[in-house]
């Protein structure tokens, strides 16, 4: 996931847990304060009623014409003291208008004229005005919340992905780097304090790490050119004592044992130094070379070296597969590939090599999938270790085929297949 | 035939000197740049096995300071570097051949027989052995002056075993030299076999006095 996208889930999540709790508890206040309103209205009214009632204006007892409603009626003094002089609640009422009953604030007040008579004043108001005014306050919170809760999103995205192009920039450098290739500086052009921290420490671990690489490199370059004297001691002097006479048939089988092992050794300190060698870019000199016609060349001498297991190449040519490179390089490539697919085939099946213009792939049967992310890298020899067997070969293709800007690929279909494209 | 190795590594040298006395050459020795620059000032010799990396200087700049003397000397470069470069230098400057560590003893013996087949000078480049004949730059073998055709398989195998007569030759060393590098993971050599037997079949229907003796299954010697 994103930073970006995680960010404005969090804010999002927050945001909408808060700014409901806010919104619930505004719509509270604002409720609250229309109904205080509603009283305040209905005090005023039944005051301005009691008044004139009072001062011997003659006005009606009850009216029922408006939506503001009163009435006033006589009652007993014991009524009268019975009860709070002073009463508001909601009720149902009768609405001479609307003829129906309607939900209504109502206010009740007991006063006493000056003949000591009790009379109680109902004032109503009915709540459907109130009701209207929640419901597009409600209304508006409801537009107002989203509309916020969007913009907000919105420029804290823009102001966070903004803020931190320095940032992508570093981590669009760490996507395009290649360990021991020539990469670009990291970009460092901000001046933030900590994306300025970061992109230092990043340019000095792919210092580091490319010293290592190169230190790396450099020792088994070494240790593969310093092993070459030694090699070449221990097998001269087999090779001696193997010529020497009076030798019993069995001292000298363990000796040509011995000679073979040590031939081993040199060929995967060879196949080392090789491999240094094109990772240097030690190989210059390339020529257009028509990789079809090696591989060709090449299965008939593997054809005849099998031949008492019974395996057997078919060719099937669409194209010439030219590539420019180095020569000996090629058929590096290409008797690599094809010596894996005939040691690897059990006795009497057909080798499929597959040529066209822009690749070839090189097939044999097999029982089961090969771990495709290992087969390329050193040493890795799954289920399949033999005696004189480097588990360099592959890794040698794959470094040949990375040094031309070719890919090499496997796929298992019921056959091992090894494809190789411009 | 007089030969000067020049190397630093003792125990190579000794090697070296060991065989090629054994094969009946003279062999003195180098060590380093200052004795090895003395002795060919002072010496002559019919062949320089050169190491290229040496104490007190590059071998390769003995081989420069080789052909100013105008020398007709053969020169063999033998380095643990086995890099083109060195090789191409070392060729334009007029080595003549070139062998990279690790080397068979056997290969630096065919070398030198070689060099010395080439410095002989009187237009036969044959190597002869018995009444048989190889010639490597016509690709043609005889019998008492009598042809054999000879496959190129069959021709590479006898042209390698001459060259090296009367020593163990690994059939797996064999297989490797004629069939190419990639023939090392056979788990069957019978392919060598097969090729042998038609061989040996020529050779003495042709009525030739050396024979191919296979030594204990795993080897082959021409005596």
């Amino acid at each position: 996931m994103k930073f970006i996208y995680k960010i404005a889930l969090s804010l999002s999540a927050v945001m909408l847990v808060f700014m409901a709790v806010w919104g619930v508890f505004f719509f509270r206040v604002m409720v609250a304060e229309v109904n205080d309103e509603t009283d305040d209205m209905l005090e005023e009214y039944s005051q301005d009623i009691i008044l004139r009632w009072l001062s011997g204006v003659n006005i009606p007892s009850t009216d029922n014409g408006t939506n503001n409603t009163y009435y006033v009626r006589e009652v007993s003094s014991d009524y009268a003291d019975s009860r709070p002089r002073i009463i508001y609640e909601d009720t149902d009422i009768w609405l001479a208008s609307e003829n129906e009953y309607e939900p209504a604030r109502v206010r009740r007040q007991i006063f006493m004229d000056s003949d000591s008579r009790y009379f109680e004043l109902t004032v109503a108001v009915p709540t459907f005005e109130r009701q209207d005014l929640i419901v597009s306050l409600l209304w508006s919170m409801i537009v107002l919340y989203l509309v916020l809760l969007v913009s907000v999103l919105a420029i804290t995205v823009a102001v966070i992905m903004y803020n931190m192009r320095p940032f992508n920039a570093l981590m669009k450098w760490l996507d395009s780097y290649i360990p021991g290739k020539k990469n670009a500086p990291v970009p460092s052009d901000t001046d933030i304090v900590e994306f300025r921290k970061l992109a230092e420490a990043v340019q000095s671990a792919a210092d580091r790490f490319e010293r290592q690489y190169d230190q790396q490199k450099q020792f088994i370059s070494n240790a593969s050119h310093e092993l070459q004297t030694p090699l070449a001691v221990c097998s001269g002097r087999l090779e001696m004592l193997l010529d020497s006479p009076g030798l019993s048939e069995e001292q000298a089988q363990e000796l040509v044992k011995m000679h073979r092992t040590l031939q081993d050794l040199i060929r995967l300190n060879r196949t080392l130094l090789l491999m240094s060698k094109i990772e240097n870019g030690q190989f210059l000199e390339s020529e257009d070379t028509d990789l079809g016609g090696i591989l060709k060349d090449n299965a008939g001498m593997f054809d005849e070296v099998y031949a008492h297991k019974g395996i057997r190449a078919v060719f099937v040519e669409e194209g010439r597969f030219v590539v420019k490179i180095n020569g000996q390089l090629a058929s590096v490539l290409v008797n690599n590939l094809l010596k894996n697919a005939y040691f690897h085939s059990p006795a009497d099946s057909v080798i499929e090599i597959d040529v066209h213009e822009d690749g070839f792939s090189i097939s044999n049967p097999g029982d089961e999938p090969l771990d495709g992310t290992k087969i390329f890298t050193r040493f890795y020899q799954e289920n399949s270790r033999k005696e004189g067997s480097t588990g360099l070969g592959l890794a040698l293709v794959k470094t040949v085929c990375d040094s031309y800007g070719l890919s090499v690929d496997y796929e298992y279909d019921g056959r091992h297949r090894f494809t190789v494209r411009k | 035939m007089k030969i000067l190795i020049v190397e630093d590594e003792a125990s190579l040298q000794e090697l070296m000197t060991k065989a090629l006395r054994k094969e009946g050459y003279v062999v003195e020795n180098a060590v380093d740049y200052d004795s090895a620059i003395e002795k060919l000032s002072v010496y002559t010799y019919d062949c320089v096995l050169l190491d290229i990396m040496l104490p007190g200087g590059s071998g390769l700049d003995i081989l420069e300071h080789v052909r100013k003397l105008d020398k007709k000397l053969n020169v063999i470069i033998i380095s643990a570097k086995d890099s083109i470069d060195d090789k191409v230098r070392g060729l334009e400057l007029g080595a003549d051949d070139y062998l990279a560590k690790p080397f068979h003893l056997s290969e630096l013996v065919a070398r030198m027989r070689s060099v010395a087949r080439r410095s002989r000078n009187d237009g036969d480049f044959a190597y002869r052995l018995g009444n048989v004949a190889l010639e490597p730059d016509s690709g043609r073998v005889t019998v008492d002056g009598k042809e054999v055709l000879l496959l190129k398989k069959e021709f590479d195998i006898l042209a390698y075993l001459m060259q090296r007569p009367g020593h163990l030759v690994d059939k797996v060393v064999l297989a490797e030299a004629v069939w190419g590098d990639h023939v090392d993971q056979a788990d069957n050599f019978q392919f060598v076999y097969a090729q042998m037997k038609n061989l040996r079949r020529k050779l003495e229907e042709a009525g030739a006095d050396i024979e191919i003796k296979s030594i204990y299954g795993f080897g082959y010697k021409l005596v």
